[in-house]
Order: C-alpha cells, then structure tokens, then sequence
C-alpha cells in the first residue's frame, strides 16, 4: 500500500515584479510503506520544492495544484494545525545542514526529548535510547552538550534522531550527507540504510548524488527542470537507463573503482537548465538531447509505462 | 628538473578564538611544469590554507616557498607583481570570486589592465571562446549566467595572463553532475593543451582520480602519502587513503550491496589539539602501541611514492595487525 | 540609464522623492530670480493666510514678510547644509572605516576607539557646543553636524570593508597582481555604496533637521532666513496663526521624506542584481 501518493502536483513561484516560475509541473509518485525512494536531481530541479511540498512546508508565495497524501491525509490546502499535527506523527525532516534543525542555545538533550509524551525521566531515557539508535554511544554526555559542541557528523546523528523521536511514518532526507566528509559520509549512509532495514522506514531521499542513490535507494524518481522524467526500480535505472537525461547523469560521472578505467574525456550533458518563466513548450531535455526531434520540440512527452519502469520520452531506449 | 613551484617544509599556524590552530605542519611538495598533482583531505586538514600559503596570500610561519627555482618567501608584493601572472587561481565558488558589480568582460580584462597588456579587448573575446563561452556575455553580470558558465568566467580570468600553474581549489565542487563534466574537461583539455601545471585540490576522489597525474594526501596539515596516479590507485599505502578511497560512495546498487562496514568510524580529531604521535592514530583501524606516541617518519616506497606510517617500517606487525582485524 | 529609468518607473514613492528634491533644488537654486530682494523685508500686511492673496499664496508672517519667499530662501541653506554635512561626513566616515576595515590590527583599534569616543557625545549637543565656541554661522553649523555624524557611516563601512576582505573576490585581486588602493576603491566601494547611500540620505535629513533645531534656538546664522528660524518665528503665533510655523515644518517634512526615497531610489539604481 503505498504511504505517500503525490498525484499531478504543480507549484508556481510568483514574485512581486517577476514572471512566475514553473518549479514543478504535473508530478505524480507514489512511495510504498518501508521502501526507499530517491528522488534525484540537479540545482533547479525542484526536487527540494517537492521535498517542502509533501512536508507541508512551502511558503505562501507558491501557489500550488494537485494533491498530496500522507497515509490518507492530504497535505495540500489542509490547515496549519492539521498539518502540525501530521508533523508528529507523520512526517520528519532530515536537511542537509543540521545546523538549521537544532536550536543553537538549547541543549541537545531537551531537544530530542521536546516532541516526546511522558514524564522529564521517561522523555530522557527515551533521548539517550535515541542517541544510541543513531551511533552516538556516549549519551549521557551529550544530553547535556550544546550543538556548536558537536562535529557535523555527530550533528546529522542528533537531527536524525530528534526526526526519529517523532516516530514518523514518512523521513524526508534533503541531501543529507552532501555538507559531510567522505569518511564521515560512509558512516551516515550506513547509518540511515541500517535505521530504514531495522526500524522499516519509509525515507524520500533526496538528493544530487547518484553514488548516494546506489546505496540507499529502492526505486528512484528522476526530476529534470520540474517535470519527472523517469522512475524505475534502483538496479534498472542503473543498469538500463531509459531516458537521454539519466544516461547522461550517469555518464558523466567519473567512474571510479579498481577496475575502472581511465577515460581521456568524461561524456557531457552540453548546454544548461532551461528558462522556467515560462518553461518551453515541448521536451525540458530537447536543447541538450542527441536524440531531439522536431516532435520533442512541440509536444510534451508524458511518463508513460516502459520496459524498466516509467519514463517520459518520445525516444526512450538504451543509450545508441 | 626543477620544479615549477615548490613548498619546502611550510608551517602556518592561525590564532582563533579557541586557540592555536596548526593548519600546515611541515609540508613540503613539487609541482613539476605540465603535471597536475591533487591534494585530497577532508574539511581542517590544511588543503586550501597551502594553496593560500603557495599563492602568497598569507605569510608562512616557517619553510620555503620557491617558483621557478626562486625563493618568493618573503618576497614583497613589488617583487610578486612579475611572479602573479605565471601563478593563478580558480577558486571553488565563482559568484564569491567574481565582483557581483563588474561585466564579465570587466572581470576577464581586469588582469590584463593591472598587468598592463595590450590589445585588451581582443583578449577578452579569445579568452572567452577558449573556455567557451559567447562573446555576448562580455556584457552580463555573473548573476545573470548559470554556475557552470560562471566558473568558466573564473578560468578565463585565471588564463587571462598565460600562467604556468594554476591552483584549483575546489573548483568543481559547487557544480551539477552534467555540467561538472563540462567544466572537468575544459580544465584538462586547457591544461593539456597550453602545458599548464595544476594544483587541483579536492574532495572528491572520483574526480582527482580522472584528472591528476599525482596524488598527495592530506591529515591534519601534514602530507601523508604522495604518490603517482598508478601506484596511488592500485597500491595506496598509508591507511587513511586506503579508508578515503573506501568510503567514496559506490558506483551501483549491486556494489553497494556488496560492501562492508564504514571504513572509518569516529570523528575527524580536532585541528585545534592534533593527538599525539600519528595523528591518525585516533580513528587508524590498525594503530599499534608506537603509533600513539611516536609521529611516523616519511617512508620512501619508491622513488616518487612516499607515505608516513609506522606499519611501513614494522612490516611483520603490520600483516599480523591487518590480519587481526579482518 | 535606461535601466535606471525602468526602475523608476516601477517604484512611484522613489520617483517621487527624486522628482520632489529635484524640485526643491531648483526653487533653492532659483529663488534670487524668483523672489529678488531680501525674503526679511516687509511686503505686505502682517499674517495674511494663505491662499488669500494670489500675490502671497503662502502668506505673510507677523512682520508682513512673504513666506513663500522665505521658504525659497531658507530652502537654499537647508539644502546647503544638509548636502554639505553630508558629503563631509561621509567622506570623513568612509575613509576612517575602510582604513579600519582594510589594515584591521592596530589601526582598527585605535580608529574604532575615537570613533566610539566621538559617538558616545550626543550630536546634538556638540553642535550646540561648537556654535557656542565658534559663534553661529553656516559653516559652523556644516561643521558641528559634520563632525559629529561620520561615525555611523565608518561603522558601517569597517564592517564591510573587514567582512569583504575575507571573501575570495579580494584574493582573486590580489593573485592578479592588484593593489590595496585599486582593490577597495574600483572593488570593494561599489560593493558598499548602497548602505553608505542609505546612511548619507539620513545623515542629509538630520543636518536638515539639526540646523532648524539651531535656527529655532537662534543659534542658525542671524543674517540668513532658514525653515528652522521661520519655525521660531511662528512659534508664539501657534494659536493665532498656525500657518506661520506649519508652512516650514511642512517644507521640512517633504524634503526629509523626498531625501530619504530618493536615496533608495539611488541605491536600488546602482544594484546590478536588480536588473531584468
């Protein structure tokens, strides 16, 4: 059954003085209880907008279309106390700095146990049983440290378990391990694919790094200027890409690992983003595409059923 | 052959409200003419404040600096205006590099007017086909342009004067996947193509891996292990590159699956109060007792690849430690 | 400045403040054509209210002078002073603050401290000081304001200049070879002039304000009619003859008002970021 379902969602920034800007047009995606799905893509994507959309967090200058559902609660248009009410129970939020979610004069002790029902001593204990959840042995002692205290590392562990105290039925990573090290970054995502088997989370992982997808992803969503461009299960968007854009993200990465080899050039995705006020009539990829067509130009392709999964394009197929 | 540029023994130190913190400790390393040497390390290991130290930028507490076989130390800035335009800089975030209130024609012919040089203005058009670019941009303000097209403007700017080494810090980090590719191989095929030197500094071993020709690793300000592209790859000695090179995310789900525990667990020490002796020994999954109190000497592996750890000297310990652990 | 133009013609409250102390400009500037002779000299019958006599739209005071020809007159020394005090102070507070803010150290602190010296005096009261030593006169009164309103803009400008110092667009300057002086005044000034715009259209408001505080204690320049001794001289007929103080105290509201827009109007002209 699936726990989330975002069904022909649009959202559209209008600013004073500006024209308005398509950050989303017509996303649908369902998420499964206890499975993993990432949604990938780049700066201007909109993956973070939706990201915000589905945790009821979009500011009032969005104007947005099409609907939400959270374990049968809907999000869009719904009030601000139903949608705090969701928040404790349904939804948390894991960011990419974890400097925004704690609170810089709190200590972190009282703010993993201020969602938490009981009494000061069952609320404390349940903290320190959080603390050892997320990797972070020594609770005692960092109950009563300040976050500036703490490393970035040991600040991702704390925001991921005050998420956890919320007992969410849906986590929302945004970027999560892009601000970390790489050792440090190993451990974390370690961490949340240990947290999602053992506790059977239900995470919407967000992000940029298709290395961070591999290892925590069940199925993934990608978004390219707005509009979903393909969904597949992991291993089939890996091995079998079907759109031009994800070959293309997956092509440009160095590829890295004992065996790999040394390429004289990396493969590019040449031009850039496209005008989102207002988006081009036809395909978003068709100005950075080898396989445009005159009809790619003209005619949106809609996510249509293909051999891996969903994919939206005229010419879909393995990479020529 | 002498190296382009050269860091002899560099030591810099930065007072801070929380103490003396010993960014670089006695770093030294070679830049030959045409090669480009990658410094990798996380974030406090000193990377970014010895591209600041090499390019001058701030005073070295201790050590040498030469370019071009001559001592710039302590050379005033009279003296570095004849060494700055063989020396540049591409840095991570254009938009904090570039004035938000100068053209981007403005920004490339600004070297060029301090240093004096003629037929500006057809310069600027070459510099901006060579990183290409359209020569409308000339007149746009870099918020009017994306990133990728933004950090093109930085490598113009840092080509503008025909240097012979560049230092890149970070210069890709900030960029998207498709258009990081674009800006990696601009660099590499400029660099091939006008014999540049580089300094790329790092974090993302993937790329390091795809552009330079040698590796130097960097812990707490100090060089662990530097080595050529081959050996590096294949026969990194030095734990902490082992557990760096471990810890790059994986390529596919099926490699994913197929892997072990983080190679690292436990924080990065703190630049403020380095632990004694290896300074790895905090977070080394095979520190023996020496380690702890006795900093490692550099050992030569071969004739370019060196690395300072103590298993490298005890090499009987170090299978049974490796051994024990596995 | 077609840009400038476009701007302007979305923003109606900035367009009007530029086009109202461009207006007050021209009358300071034309008032000797428009009102010859002395604005003191007696014209007509004391206290004629205004909109009475089409010769005298403004009226007269209790001396019979024309107030609209005063107002012409006294517009002339309060632009002078507010514009003069202004450019002073913050030519005196630019140059501290981006000394303090580029060399940072010593010179920072030694710099920061007469700053806060002078700061801790309210301005008021130096300036009724330094009439008191210097006798009254217009430049005494340029002077007093001058001295004691530079020290917000140096404040301010430090704490660019030191913030911007640390940003990769001055080591980018320096790896291309420039100096101290081409990097804070052709890089890092531009950057800054909209806050220091912002704070030299307040500092013009208050000298307006300061030198008809003094002109209403009598301590303005007795040989020179301004808004501030138009106010004094109204200040007994408030039941009788509102007018006569209100005419001026209005002068002065729309031109501290119009000052105030049109240097956001200045300001948001030379952002870059702002254009379409």
């Amino acid at each position: 059954m699936s726990l989330l379902r975002v069904s022909n969602l649009s959202v559209v920034f209008t600013g004073r003085g500006r024209p308005p800007l398509v950050a989303l047009d017509d996303v649908s995606l369902t998420v499964a209880a206890g499975e993993t799905l990432a949604l990938v893509g780049e700066s201007g994507s909109g993956k973070s907008t939706l990201a915000l959309a589905i945790a009821g967090l979009l500011d009032t200058a969005a104007s947005v279309r099409g609907q939400i559902d959270v374990a049968g609660h809907g999000i869009v248009g719904a009030a601000p106390t139903a949608l705090q009410h969701l928040r404790r129970g349904g939804i948390a939020m894991v960011f990419q700095d974890p400097m925004s979610a704690l609170n810089p004069v709190h200590r972190i002790g009282d703010q993993i146990a201020e969602t938490m029902p009981g009494s000061r001593a069952e609320r404390r204990a349940a903290a320190s049983r959080l603390l050892h959840v997320v990797g972070l042995p020594d609770a005692e002692r960092l109950l009563e440290a300040w976050p500036h205290e703490l490393s970035g590392g040991m600040r991702q562990r704390v925001a991921l378990a005050i998420a956890l105290g919320q007992e969410p039925r849906l986590l929302i990573a945004d970027e999560p391990t892009t601000a970390l090290d790489v050792t440090i970054q190993a451990q974390i995502l370690r961490l949340l694919a240990d947290l999602q088997r053992d506790l059977g989370l239900t995470l919407l992982l967000v992000t940029h790094d298709l290395g961070v997808v591999a290892e925590l992803a069940d199925r993934v969503a990608v978004l390219y200027a707005g509009r979903l461009v393909e969904v597949a299960a992991v291993d089939a968007l890996f091995s079998t890409p079907q759109h031009p854009y994800t070959q293309g993200l997956l092509a440009a990465r160095p590829p890295f690992g004992p065996d790999a080899p040394m390429l004289p050039r990396l493969t590019e995705i040449p031009g850039g983003l496209p005008s989102l006020s207002p988006p081009p009539p036809g395909c978003r990829f068709a100005e950075r595409c080898a396989r445009v067509s005159q009809r790619c130009r003209e005619d949106m392709p809609e996510l249509r059923a293909s051999s891996a999964g969903l994919v939206a394009c005229h010419h879909p197929g393995a990479t020529p | 052959m002498t190296p382009l540029l050269q860091l002899d023994t560099v030591t810099k130190a930065w007072r801070t409200p929380a103490g003396l913190v010993q960014a670089v400790r006695g770093v030294s390393l070679a830049v030959q003419a045409g090669e480009t040497v990658a410094l990798v390390g996380e974030s406090g290991c000193g990377k970014s404040t010895l591209a600041r130290l090499a390019l001058r930028l701030t005073p070295v507490d201790a050590g040498r600096i030469l370019f071009d076989g001559q001592d710039i130390t302590h050379a005033s800035e009279r003296a570095l205006t004849a060494i700055r335009p063989r020396l540049q800089m591409v840095f991570q975030d254009a938009s904090a590099a570039l004035n938000p209130r100068r053209t981007i024609g403005q920004a490339i012919d600004d070297p060029l007017r301090v240093h004096g040089r003629p037929n500006r203005a057809a310069r600027v058009q070459a510099l901006l086909g060579e990183v290409g670019l359209d020569a409308s941009l000339a007149s746009r303000f870099p918020h009017e342009v994306s990133g990728g097209q933004r950090q093109r403007v930085g490598i113009a700017r840092a080509l503008a004067l025909d240097p012979a080494v560049v230092i890149a810090d970070e210069p890709v980090s900030a960029l998207d996947v498709s258009v990081r590719a674009q800006v990696i191989n601009l660099m590499s095929s400029l660099a091939r193509q006008r014999g540049l030197a580089m300094v790329f500094i790092g974090h993302d071993l993937a790329v390091v891996r795809h552009l330079a020709d040698r590796i130097a690793v960097m812990h707490l300000g100090e060089i662990v292990e530097a080595a050529p592209r081959q050996r590096f790859w294949s026969q990194a000695a030095h734990p902490y590159s082992q557990a760096l090179i471990a810890s790059v995310p994986a390529a596919t789900p099926a490699a994913a699956r197929a892997r072990g525990p983080a190679p690292l667990a436990g924080d990065l020490p703190s630049p403020l109060a380095p632990p004694p002796g290896c300074s790895f020994h905090t977070r080394c999954p095979r520190a023996i007792a020496t380690c702890q109190h006795q900093s490692p000497p550099l050992i030569r592996l071969a004739p370019d690849h060196t690395a300072r750890c103590h298993l490298l000297t005890h090499p009987v310990l170090d299978a049974a430690a490796s051994t024990g652990h596995r | 400045m077609t840009h400038f133009a476009r701007r302007l013609r979305r923003d109606v409250p900035a367009l009007a403040g530029l086009v109202t102390l461009v207006l007050v400009g021209a009358i300071a500037l034309a008032a000797p054509w428009l009102y010859p002779g002395d604005p003191q000299d007696m014209v007509a019958r004391p206290l004629i209210w205004p909109f009475q006599d089409a010769a005298l739209p403004l009226g007269t005071d209790r001396l019979g002078r024309d107030l609209a020809a005063g107002l012409a007159h006294g517009a002339r020394v309060s632009l002078l002073v507010g514009f003069a005090a202004a450019a002073a102070a913050v030519l005196v507070g630019v140059t501290v603050g981006c000394l303090a803010g580029w060399f940072g150290g010593l010179v920072d602190d030694s710099l920061m401290r007469v700053t806060d010296a002078v700061q801790t005096v309210p301005g008021f009261v130096l300036a009724l000081a330094l009439v008191a030593v210097m006798g009254p006169g217009v430049g005494t009164v340029i002077l007093a304001i001058a001295v004691s309103s530079w020290t917000g803009t140096a404040r301010v400008v430090r704490a660019e200049v030191s913030s911007w110092r640390e940003r990769d667009l001055v080591a980018a300057c320096r790896v291309m070879g420039m100096g101290s002086g081409e990097i804070l005044i052709r890089q890092i000034l531009p950057n800054i002039a909209s806050p220091v715009i912002v704070l030299a259209s307040v500092v013009v408001a208050v000298a307006i304000l300061v030198e008809s505080a003094l002109s209403f204690l009598g301590l303005g320049d007795p040989a020179l009619v301004s808004w501030g001794s138009m106010i004094a001289e109204g200040r007994g007929l408030l039941r009788r003859a509102w007018f006569v103080a209100a005419v001026p105290g209005v002068a002065i509201i729309i031109t501290v008002v119009s000052v105030s827009l049109a240097g956001e109007a200045v300001t948001a002209a030379l952002d870059p970021r702002d254009r379409q």
